[in-house]
């Protein structure tokens, strides 16, 4: 084999015999050589100094060597070039010795012809090259680790520390002389003791196993701290002998964590306590007002004789009717905000709305009010049959309560699809409202865009919370003096 | 007509339009009054030592309501069920109660001896369906 490129050997040999010898393989070899000749060593670390080499071929028995000491000299000044050594027998227990140090090779003078010295070369190269690409890899793979937040540990099947990375050090805040060497189990945490060492255990019982666990350490002048660590058994990796640590300080994620679960926990009972408040004042509430409306229907006011004694008995009855209707609202908001009360049925629209109208017949007075419907396009729908009837009740009531006083009433309602939900439109020609002023409040509770006294704020919040309980949605549209039309957009439920 | 009633309720006005209504609707002759969970406890230990004597008649229903001061309806659901159910197999009890809660509903379904579960006070309505129950109906045939 010729080596075609022009070659640059530093030969490093005092002996003129040598010298030549090695010249003539070397010319014999390389088709273009060129060979710096050193005498001694110091002539050498000159020229290593200021050239760079391809290979250097040294001699062992330099008068101004001091064995092992200028051999490690040559080495690093050499870089990236192989050193082969050449020496006589005498020598040879020497020369096997500096492989040690990182020579290449070494031949034994004597032994040296073109094929050896060719070979020797190019093999030194060759391995030179994978050397130095592996030593790159592990550099770049080292200051990955030196530079990641994270901290990285080497540790063997008793716990000792085989490595640890520079930033793994700063977490636990290792301390060689008080750690000993070791990750020490009185460092963890008593609660997570167990834990720890279970986990640990485990792992290393399974060449391949990794574990991810979460645990309090003590970390010199700073208490306990949350790490989060994974335990990686590469015990049976030759490259590696170790289980992994990878390792992070998470005490103020758990810190976080902590507190958000604490302020849940209150929220989680303060609203509970509210609901069993609202259902408390509500249940007390209403035991006197169950009673009113029994003291009205037992009392025959028919046979009151007096006229003004009458109407008031008369007056009596209705105000605790509207007592009765608002405490039911408000004890409807309660239970509708839990859902699973509702019952979902297949409701026809038609069969409702006639049932509301019957219901509603006083005050839908056919004369003064006109109503027609469509449910061609959507017919039915599944839904919590008495929800739909509530809201179908209040929004007839709304209309009522808010029709012009200049014209007849007049009231749509349509059904039709939209994808797979179904969508009612409940129109009306009453005085309608400003958007502008109503837009995000209209659903709210108690709230009140027209100035009647029996207008009670809670209507179309009670129709908002029935339609958003069973996951629908409710928008509105209004102009003064035209009219208002509400949508309502039912999902699509399965029974 | 059911013979015998207990009433267990603390509100004096409700005991007298539940009583009204039943006379109303004739739906028993006779109607025991006790004003909490405890005092019932005491009436029916009570009926236990003298029934030797046969000297009064056990009631066929209980109405309860829950809410009640000393001791409430579920903690004498709870005794009752413990102690005197087996005791008195055919009487029954409803609940009669102004809770707004539908969870008192359900708890109340657990216990086999409540057949039914109404708002207070009694209405005629209420009455007339309480009529068709299964177990009152034989009274009013």
């Amino acid at each position: 084999m010729q080596l075609v490129k022009r070659f640059n050997v530093l030969l490093i040999e005092d002996s003129e015999g040598d010298f030549m010898l090695v010249e003539d393989y070397l010319t014999e070899i390389f088709d273009s050589v060129e060979i710096t000749h050193c005498w001694l060593l110091e002539e050498a670390l000159v020229s290593l100094r200021k050239n760079e080499y391809d290979v250097v071929l040294l001699d062992l028995s330099l008068p101004d060597s001091n064995g092992k000491g200028s051999i490690l000299e040559i080495l690093s000044l050499a870089k990236e070039a192989p050193v082969i050594v050449l020496t006589g027998r005498a020598d040879k227990q020497l020369a096997i010795d500096t492989l040690q140090l990182g020579v290449e090779d070494y031949l034994v003078k004597d032994e040296v012809n073109a094929t050896v010295l060719q070979k020797s070369i190019s093999y030194g190269i060759e391995r030179n090259k994978f050397r130095l690409i592996i030593s790159n890899s592990e550099k770049r793979f080292r200051s990955i680790i030196a530079n990641s937040t994270d901290g990285f540990a080497l540790i063997g099947a008793n716990g000792n520390i085989l490595e640890i990375s520079s930033f793994g050090k700063e977490i636990i805040g290792f301390n060689l002389a008080e750690n000993d060497g070791f990750f020490r189990v009185e460092f963890l945490h008593p609660d997570h003791r167990t834990a720890v060492i279970s986990t640990f255990s485990e792992v290393i019982k399974k060449p391949g196993k990794i574990k991810l666990l979460e645990f309090k350490y003590k970390i010199r002048n700073a208490g306990y701290r949350w790490l989060e660590s994974t335990f990686y058994n590469l015990l049976e990796d030759p490259a590696v002998k170790a289980v992994v640590l990878n390792y992070r300080d998470i005490t103020k994620r758990k810190n976080e964590e902590e507190e958000r679960n604490i302020l849940i926990e209150e929220l989680l009972q303060t609203n509970a306590d509210l609901k069993q408040f609202g259902y408390i004042t509500s249940h007390n509430l209403r035991a006197p007002v169950t009673n009113l409306l029994s003291i009205v229907d037992l009392l025959e006011s028919d046979k009151i004789s007096d006229i003004k004694t009458k109407s008031l008995v008369d007056a009596f009855k209705t105000a605790s009717f509207q007592l009765n209707d608002t405490l039911n609202d408000l004890i409807n908001v309660l239970v509708i905000r839990e859902k699973k009360y509702v019952a979902l049925h297949k409701i026809s629209f038609q069969e409702t709305v006639e049932k509301n109208i019957h219901n509603l017949r006083e005050l839908l007075n056919t004369e003064s009010i006109s109503i027609s419907t469509d449910f061609s396009a959507a017919p039915s729908i599944v839904f919590d049959p008495s929800y739909l009837e509530s809201i179908l009740i209040n929004l007839f009531t709304n209309s009522i309560k808010f029709a012009s006083p200049d014209r007849k009433l007049q009231i749509s309602i349509i059904s039709h699809k939209l994808g797979e939900d179904t969508i009612l439109e409940f129109t009306d020609n009453g005085l309608g409202m400003n958007m502008k002023n109503v837009k995000d409040r209209i659903f709210g509770l108690y709230q009140r865009f027209h100035e009647r006294s029996d207008s009670k704020g809670i209507g179309l919040y009670l129709i908002q919370s029935q339609v958003t309980a069973l996951g629908g949605k409710i928008t509105v549209d209004s102009e003064v003096d035209k009219g208002t039309t509400f949508s309502i957009t039912f999902k699509n439920h399965q029974i | 007509m059911i013979s015998k009633i207990l009433m267990i309720e603390d509100d004096s006005i409700t005991q007298m339009l539940n009583k009204m209504v039943m006379k109303n609707t004739q739906f028993c002759n006779s109607v025991d009054v006790v004003y909490n969970g405890n005092l019932a406890i005491e009436y029916v230990e009570n009926f236990l030592i003298n029934n030797t004597e046969n000297s009064f008649k056990k009631p066929d229903l209980i109405l309860l309501d829950l809410n009640m001061p000393v001791m409430d309806g579920w903690e004498f659901l709870e005794i009752y069920q413990q102690k005197y159910a087996l005791l008195f197999p055919t009487t029954k009890i409803l609940i009669l109660s102004s809770t707004v809660n539908p969870k008192d509903k359900q708890r109340a379904d657990q216990y086999l001896f409540i057949i039914g579960f109404e708002n207070k006070p009694l209405s005629y309505n209420t009455v007339n369906g309480l009529k068709e129950l299964p177990f009152l109906k034989p009274f009013f045939n």
